[in-house]
């Protein structure tokens, strides 16, 4: 009884991460670099990011249907829960937020971190 | 921005063919499994918002020539509406975690494969 071939995931991101962009925004890339271009989408993306940070909510989709399955609960020597779904929602915006962060400190060298960015540790 | 500034002021025409931008960079279009798995995943996705009658995505030709339009991804559908709905859909969508951009394209230039 051999497992189902496991599905391979989609490329594309969940509509939940989906963000707007003002209109005629492919059309403008016509006149800007390929760079530029990453550079503006991911400064779009960091805004609604940060929208979501502050108010986690917004990044919950509201039908649990669009939720992945939650993992077992953790907790703290305290018996406080340490994966709550407000935290774990939280966790993975900043790891996209550093990510999106460093992408676009290629993009434009002359980029300046916010103060609680944190260049990723090098592993020996 | 003025180049956006510039580009949001003519209302765009809908069409059946959609121009999708950075979705796919030319090192996973020269990989054949990449690619394949990237056709699926665009025939998927648009499925979800219509009839898909063709899907181009030009590749790299591995002798170094500049092929047009390597780079985008075009979908033609069936009617407008279909088109139109994929694109408030999937702009702003992520793709490889590069954030999808949309754009409508004429369908005769499709049909000659006038892709730049």
């Amino acid at each position: 009884d051999a497992e189902p071939a496991k599905k391979r995931r989609s490329r594309w991101g969940s509509s939940s991460s989906k963000v707007a962009l003002p209109s005629g925004m492919a059309n403008a890339s016509d006149k800007m670099t390929p760079e530029q271009m990453e550079a503006l989408t991911i400064k779009l993306r960091l805004q609604d990011i940060q929208r979501k940070i502050n108010n986690i909510q917004l990044a919950i989709p509201s039908d649990p249907r669009d939720r992945s399955p939650s993992p077992p609960p953790q907790y703290d020597s305290a018996g406080k829960r340490t994966n709550t779904r407000e935290l774990r929602t939280r966790t993975a915006l900043m790891n996209t937020r550093m990510a999106l962060l460093q992408r676009v400190m290629v993009l434009n060298p002359n980029f300046k971190p916010p103060p609680d960015y944190k260049p990723p540790k090098l592993e020996k | 921005v003025q180049a956006l500034a510039d580009a949001s002021a003519v209302p765009e025409q809908p069409t059946t063919v959609l121009c999708l931008l950075q979705m796919v960079t030319e090192a996973d279009l020269l990989d054949m499994n990449e690619y394949r798995e990237i056709l699926e995943d665009v025939q998927s996705e648009c499925t979800n918002y219509g009839v898909v009658r063709s899907l181009e995505i030009p590749r790299p030709s591995s002798t170094g020539q500049t092929i047009p339009g390597t780079g985008k991804v075009f979908v033609e559908f069936d009617t407008v509406d279909q088109a139109n709905a994929a694109k408030q859909a999937l702009e702003g969508r992520t793709f490889d975690n590069r954030t999808v951009l949309v754009k409508f394209m004429d369908l005769e230039k499709y049909r000659q494969r006038q892709f730049d």
